[in-house]
């Protein structure tokens, strides 16, 4: 479903690498959690998988779309979520979900029912007709959710989602997840929060220094690594290297 | 789509109407506006009478089509000097990239639509100075063909200027985008351009309109010998408003009809450059910008440390942020 070919990404004329031929591959009905500590390449290998950054080397394949040579219908497989939520602040909510129906061709009947949908998931009726610019954190980061779910994507990328949301909703963007994989499709996601990608995710990745340090089951991590007590140490043992 | 959502996200009309139907006191801002529009009024009173004395006066030298000649390039002007300011700002201070490069639309689209936007908002500007040229010389002019080419000229009146603004601010952007560099940097390199520019127009203008010493009289004779050739000496610093002029004061001729197409095909033309340009400076400057690296400077404790009273603390920080804040994002 997204399949990442030795993908290679430095800055500054190559004096910084920041991606170094990483691969790793999310197949249908997957939750794949990507972890690393700050400034490992995250954020660096997302933006090179939604198009907001060109990599030096290597292929993406999206549902088994090349996004170098084919980047419309590679864009049209996902759904990016980031983890800045800077939306049209003066747009009202509602406008913003209409564009982001828009651009996607979500149908008007079709995109009725899923903006009533997530708007009650998420508790966002009621605010969903104020300027963008009112909401909270929590709420930005909501209404960026509910857009990227309109057109129903294969595959859904979100970058570090839990943070800002409250309890109900970080539990109902699990629930959705988990849920979206049993219809087959895919999810992946980076974050900070260890015991949520312990517990939600399928498979694993962290990178450390622009390298893939690790990846697989829960239990084949813990294979690796030598305490095999919990998701966290591993991350420690691993990254402190 | 996009253009809709650009302009209502630039220009928030949403939000003033969600603001005054909330909060009924929030309804002065958009009374300030009428009330500040309002005081113009007899600003623009004296205006469209001043034309009208400056359009009988060229009228009786059968030169009135040069009317058109002069409010059409000095509206070509204004259009460009805030053109550069909201160039800026919609394709660079506004960050609309991160927001749109990972949605399925086409680079093009994302230039075109910003681009159309600056030309809505260069109406507000350039309607009201031209609205009265429009009915000053209806009366000998008027007509479906006059009021049809008018109206298109209007329309596409910003498009040659705005085109050769944004071009300029994609290209200082590009060629300053050095790793590091503050923004302001890059705004001063805008109006030095714009310094530049406007000296280079003040000499080709000084250049198109000078009389040789002692042919004063046969110019003189020139002029009034040929109806509305004052037309091709006023433009002659920006020629599309010789062919929109001519265009309009001789609208039922076949050179009339030409010359608007010429220049309608012109203004098109440069909007279409622009989208490519755009498409080759603007969006491969993002990503470029984005394989920059900036140098992180090591922190020296006994230099870098610093100590302050609250009310220099303050002081200073408020100073760092002004210096640090691009001059047209406040204006803008």
């Amino acid at each position: 479903m997204l399949k990442i070919k030795g993908l290679s990404k430095s800055y500054g004329s190559g004096k910084i690498k920041a991606v170094d031929n990483i691969e790793f591959e999310v197949k249908p009905g997957e939750i794949f959690g990507f972890l690393g500590p700050n400034g490992a390449g995250k954020t660096t290998t997302i933006k090179m998988i939604v198009g907001l950054l060109r990599p030096d080397q290597g292929e993406v394949y999206i549902n088994g779309i090349n996004n170098q040579t084919n980047p419309m219908d590679a864009k049209r497989q996902f759904s990016y979520v980031p983890d800045n939520h800077e939306v049209f602040e003066k747009l009202k909510g509602i406008e913003y979900l209409n564009f982001m129906g828009d651009v996607y061709g979500v149908e008007k009947d079709k995109r009725k029912e899923e903006i009533e949908k997530y708007l009650k998931l998420f508790e966002m009726e009621k605010a969903v007709n104020d300027p963008i610019s009112s909401y909270s954190h929590g709420m930005k980061q909501k209404i960026v959710l509910i857009g990227s779910l309109l057109h129903d994507p294969m595959v859904f990328i979100l970058d570090e989602p839990m943070v800002g949301l409250d309890p109900k909703s970080s539990y109902n963007l699990k629930e959705l997840m988990k849920q979206r994989c049993a219809e087959g499709k895919s999810v992946f996601f980076s974050t900070h929060v260890l015991e949520v990608a312990e517990k939600l995710c399928d498979r694993i990745a962290i990178i450390n220094k622009g390298k893939i340090i690790a990846q697989g089951t829960m239990e084949q991590l813990k294979g690796d690594a030598k305490d095999k007590e919990s998701l966290e140490k591993i991350f420690l043992e691993l990254t402190e290297l | 789509m996009l253009t809709k959502t650009l302009l209502n996200a630039n220009f928030g009309f949403s939000k003033m109407v969600h603001d005054v139907k909330t909060d009924t006191k929030k309804i002065l801002m958009p009374l300030l506006i009428i009330l500040v529009f309002a005081s113009l009024v007899p600003v623009y009173i004296m205006y469209t009478r001043l034309l009208k004395t400056v359009y009988l006066q060229l009228f009786v030298l059968g030169q009135e089509g040069a009317l058109f000649a002069m409010t059409f390039s000095g509206a070509a002007i204004v259009v460009l000097f805030f053109g550069l300011i909201y160039a800026m700002s919609t394709f660079y201070f506004s960050k609309d990239l991160d927001k749109l490069l990972f949605l399925p639309l086409k680079e093009e689209s994302i230039v075109a639509s910003k681009f159309i936007n600056m030309v809505i908002y260069e109406y507000m500007i350039i309607v009201p100075i031209l609205a009265p040229v429009f009915f000053i010389p209806f009366e000998e002019m008027g007509g479906i063909l006059y009021s049809v080419f008018f109206i298109f000229g209007v329309l596409l009146l910003p498009v040659i200027p705005l085109s050769i603004g944004t071009i300029l601010v994609m290209l200082v952007m590009k060629f300053i985008n050095i790793e590091g560099k503050k923004d302001i940097l890059r705004t001063i390199s805008l109006f030095l351009f714009l310094i530049v520019l406007i000296v280079f127009q003040l000499l080709v203008n000084k250049a198109a309109t000078s009389i040789p010493p002692g042919s004063e009289g046969e110019y003189i004779e020139a002029l009034l010998r040929n109806q509305n050739s004052l037309v091709n000496i006023v433009g002659r610093t920006y020629p599309p408003a010789i062919w929109l002029s001519k265009g309009l004061f001789a609208s039922n001729s076949l050179i009339g009809i030409f010359s608007f197409f010429s220049y309608a095909a012109v203004s098109i033309a440069f909007g279409i450059g622009v989208v490519f340009v755009g498409k080759k400076l603007y969006v491969q400057g993002y990503f470029n910008k984005s394989d920059s690296a900036k140098k992180q400077v090591a922190l020296e404790y006994d230099k870098d440390v610093v100590s302050s009273s609250p009310w220099k603390a303050i002081f200073l920080n408020d100073m760092k942020m002004v210096m640090r804040t691009p001059i047209t994002c406040s204006i803008a």
